[in-house]
């Protein structure tokens, strides 16, 4: 094939490439603006904080109406991680523990206690408070990190691909 | 091939070159070509800008001169630049991408170093993609095109899956592409401009306007128009597009346009003639280019050099990515502005140093290689000393000097690193250089994350100035060998070229001409300068004590080793860097010393080991193995019989074998005559004189004096690595200097026996 007839067909084959991936975004609702329904106030990119310290934010266009079994979009409740990785969307927390093969056979698990052991938890408050921060080994006790919130439907499952985070600073006292 | 069409044509259309031509000897010829090679070395070396003058023609002067278009640079700025977006986008987001996904930062580091992985080895099968052909450019876009398409993709992606394949698509091109944009512009212009657009190649393309243009577009696209990461993609992957849309009217210049090319045609101008674009040698496979290129002195130590680089500058910017979140708290914008500001820094310094350069460049090649050093050394210590500078802003300033210096180093080696290879290669040579880069930054990553935990990421910055000072060192040492190599780089075109016009005008060159040969087993040169030439159909004689180099040369003629300098032309064609199979094939067959058989395997066996060359043609080979039962009735009666079972002389019979079932035009013996009785030498000795009357030319390599020159008319004489006497056979015999003691006392001794 020569040059131009090659560079010539590249046009029709990019744009064949283009309706199919627009197909396939309208089929998974994939979000391409900002969700800007949930501002976390505090505390603010990079601020210092000290324990125990609150996560507060706002939340609107969102009823919380909390664990209903519902799987409205518009409705339910919040997911909060820290200094971890969300659940993947359309996942409920217990997912968490799905390569966890003793909690599999433990019945109840995963649990509140169990979530909350590895920073995880739900709440229907605009607001979450920490008496201790996960201890990150870091250098001279400069420690960075970072809370995330995703919306969960009354079912308990992620709802969407959006989530709000935050990153803060926090002096470790080293201790002898 | 174009044809030559001679300026000084009589009546009977042969110019008077072509008839001189036509009268010599080959010897004359040979000498010929080396006095045409030195005749033509300044003016060789002034046609690829090296004039040992100032430039003062501006930029564009010089294009209005060559009638070149800077379009070929803009084009392929702007796909480096496209190239830029996603890369540095991916880098800004991966974090929202795993909020969104749920994926880890695990998995996401573990994709990018997958991604980092093909990026390194992506540059090698381009290479071989393009080898012998001229669709550099049409893959340059084609490699757009896919990352437009991967970029607009990302912004689509919902699982780990479809990450990898949208990283390692990315990475994969962006390889690619790397190892396509240089040689491109190397060849789209001109030596004398080389510097300045390689350099202005390197700050708007690949790597300080992208620098600066990506954290403002994607800090654009989030901060101001509120776009999702997804969104980012799509945008960037859009104007990724257009960009490549605007490169669509690139195309690939040849090879060597305004380098062998033009020393092709001062050649053909030098005899009179039109200039010619004259048909190519015997072309070289994948790795016996990149073997090939790793010969080179100057690769090799810049090879080297930038397998150091690449421990200080692969992690470096990751590295201060942590040093200034951790002692300064700068955030993922901020590090973005810092790191614009000292890419505007770059450009600069570029932009100011890219002239001096290139008159640099056109008065010593060294000297690039030499500043190229000391550029990288200095800004090895400006980055360390960032470690000590306890604020912000002279943490800044420091950052500013080390880019604005290093980046002078880039267009200086790489300029100077293509001017040392054939244009067919350099994609190649583009290749190793990323490969070995790559290769640093994996180890470099290893070895200061170790130093990170055990000094913190001061002493991990601090730490990287070793390699960095180690690899300014070895790639200023290239300094050294670096005109020597330009010089072995003209020569070959010369000698190529003054060849083919022989060939042209009918000249009668010899079958095999090997010239200044060097060759070492690792430190130690056993070969020194050597010339050896053997004619068609001639019976040749190398003699010479035990390590005097007859075998290694013999190795060098078979291909089974190669030379450090020098060349070997077989039939004209330039084999030295030929795999030994190849070579073969070509009518080159060695029969080694010793005894030259599979033990395990039957005669029968060996036989058809031998004929394994000539291809699936089973009738020819049977016909090959009857003419071998024919000529040694021994072997027949013991043909089913294990190799190693056979005495010593039956050995030296199946070996020889080899020639009689390949028919090779040139056979080289290595020590037939080595620890068997007289008789069973005579009838070997019958054997080789038929081989070489039904048209074999026949190196014959001896320590007997008595038997060699026996056999032969011509004879060599080797002595600690160089040959000492090249003449008639009865000549030598008459040198009692050359074969004192160890010969003729020797041969003496037996013949009492």
């Amino acid at each position: 094939m020569t040059h131009s007839r090659a560079v010539a067909r590249l046009p029709a084959w990019s744009f064949l490439v283009a309706v199919a991936l627009l197909a396939s975004s309208c089929a998974h609702g994939l979000a391409f603006t900002q969700d800007r329904r949930l501002t976390i106030t505090a505390p603010t990119h990079h601020t210092k904080v000290r324990l125990p310290f609150t996560v507060r934010w706002t939340m609107r266009e969102f009823d919380v109406t909390g664990p209903d079994g519902r799987t409205d979009r518009d409705a339910g409740y919040f997911g909060v991680f820290l200094d971890r990785t969300p659940v993947p969307p359309g996942k409920p927390l217990s997912w968490i523990a799905h390569d966890d093969r003793r909690c599999k056979l433990t019945p109840g698990c995963p649990d509140e206690t169990y979530l909350a052991t590895r920073h995880v938890y739900a709440t229907t408050q605009t607001q979450l408070s920490f008496a201790l921060l996960p201890d990150l080994q870091s250098v001279g006790g400069h420690e960075t990190h970072e809370v995330t919130i995703v919306l969960l439907d009354g079912a308990g499952r992620r709802i969407g691909e959006q989530a709000w985070y935050a990153s803060f600073r926090y002096d470790r006292k080293k201790t002898a | 091939m174009v044809r030559v069409v001679p300026i000084r044509q009589e009546e009977d259309g042969v110019t008077i070159d072509d008839k001189d031509i036509a009268r010599e000897t080959p010897v004359e010829l040979l000498d010929e070509i080396e006095h045409a090679t030195a005749r033509i070395r300044a003016q060789a070396r002034a046609d690829l800008g090296i004039t040992g003058q100032e430039e003062t023609r501006t930029l564009r002067e010089v294009l209005r001169d060559e009638h070149v278009s800077a379009y070929p640079l803009v084009a392929l700025c702007v796909l480096a630049l496209v190239n830029f977006f996603f890369h540095y986008g991916f880098d800004v987001v991966a974090p929202d991408v795993g909020r969104s996904l749920g994926i880890g930062v695990g998995t996401i580091a573990a994709i990018q170093s997958l991604g980092a992985f093909c990026l390194t080895l992506s540059g090698l099968p381009t290479a071989r993609l393009v080898q012998g052909n001229t669709r550099r450019a049409l893959w340059a876009i084609v490699t757009g095109v896919i990352w437009s398409v991967v970029t607009i993709y990302a912004g689509f992606v919902t699982g780990v899956g479809a990450l990898v394949f949208v990283v390692v698509l990315d990475q994969t091109t962006t390889g690619a592409a790397d190892t396509l944009h240089y040689p491109l512009l190397m060849d789209s212009y001109p030596p004398r401009a080389r510097m300045r657009v390689v350099s202005a190649y390197t700050a708007f393309g690949s790597l300080s306007l992208g620098l600066v243009l990506a954290p403002l577009l994607v800090s654009l696209l989030s901060g101001v128009f509120h776009l999702s990461w997804r969104g980012v993609f799509v945008v960037m992957g859009l104007l990724s597009f257009a960009g490549v849309f605007f490169a669509f009217r690139l195309r690939d210049p040849g090879y060597g346009r305004f380098d062998s090319q033009r020393v092709r045609r001062t050649v053909r101008a030098e005899h009179g003639e039109s200039t010619v674009v004259a048909d190519t040698d015997v072309e070289l496979r994948f790795f016996e280019i990149m073997r090939r290129l790793l010969l080179i002195p100057t690769v090799r130590r810049l090879a080297i050099g930038e397998l150091v680089l690449g421990i200080f500058s692969i992690p470096l910017s990751t590295f201060v990515s942590f040093f200034l979140d951790q002692r300064y708290g700068l955030t993922a914008t901020q590090r973005g502005l810092f790191f614009a500001l000292t890419a505007v820094t770059g450009m600069v310094s570029l932009g100011v140093f890219a002239r001096r350069a290139e008159s640099i460049m056109g008065q010593d090649p060294a000297r690039v290689i030499k500043l190229g050093g000391l550029f990288l050394g200095i800004a090895v210590l400006a980055f360390g000393s960032v470690a000590f500078v306890p604020t912000l802003v002279g943490t800044t300033i420091m950052f500013c000097i080390g880019f604005g210096v290093q980046i002078l180093a880039y267009p200086a080696l790489n300029v100077a690193i293509f001017s040392v290879v054939d244009s067919r290669w350099r994609t190649h040579l583009g290749a190793i250089s990323g490969v070995f880069l790559a290769a640093g930054g994996i180890l470099g990553a290893l070895f200061l994350s170790g130093v990170a935990r055990r000094f913190g990421i001061g002493g991990a910055l601090a730490g990287l100035m070793v390699p960095g000072l180690i690899s300014a060192a070895i790639v200023a040492s290239a300094s050294r060998t670096m005109n020597a190599d330009i010089d072995r780089f003209v020569d070959g075109v010369v000698e190529e070229e003054e060849i083919k016009r022989i060939n042209d005008a009918g000249g009668h060159l010899p079958m095999l001409a090997c010239k200044k040969i060097d060759f070492s087993y690792g430190k130690l040169q056993v070969l020194f300068d050597v010339d050896f030439t053997v004619d068609d159909g001639e019976m040749v004689a190398l003699l010479g004590v035990n390590g005097a180099g007859k075998s290694t040369l013999l190795k060098v003629i078979s291909g089974i080793g190669l030379p450090s300098q020098g060349s070997v032309r077989f039939k004209g064609q330039d084999v030295t860097y030929l795999d030994a199979e190849r070579r073969l094939r070509l009518g080159i067959t060695q029969v080694p010393g010793g005894r030259a058989v599979f033990g395990p395997l039957s005669v029968v066996d060996n036989l058809r080991v031998y004929g394994h060359a000539l291809g699936r043609n089973p009738a020819m080979l049977d016909r090959a193995i009857d003419r071998c039962f024919e000529a040694f009735p021994q072997l027949d009666g013991r043909r089913n019989q294990a190799a190693s079972t056979l005495s010593g002389g039956e050995q030296q019979m199946l070996g020889l074998c080899k020639a009689l079932i390949l028919q090779p035009r040139l056979l080289l013996i290595d020590e037939l005559s080595l620890g068997l009785a007289p008789v069973i030498v005579g009838k070997l000795l019958e054997m080789v004189r038929t081989i070489n009357e039904t048209g074999t030319a026949v190196v014959i390599v001896e320590q007997s004096v008595n038997i060699a020159l026996s056999v032969a008319r011509h004879a060599y004489f080797m002595e600690r690595g160089e040959i000492r006497f090249d003449g008639p056979s009865e000549e030598l015999i008459g040198r009692d200097d050359l074969l004192r003691a160890v010969f003729l006392e020797g041969a003496g001794r037996a013949d009492e026996r």
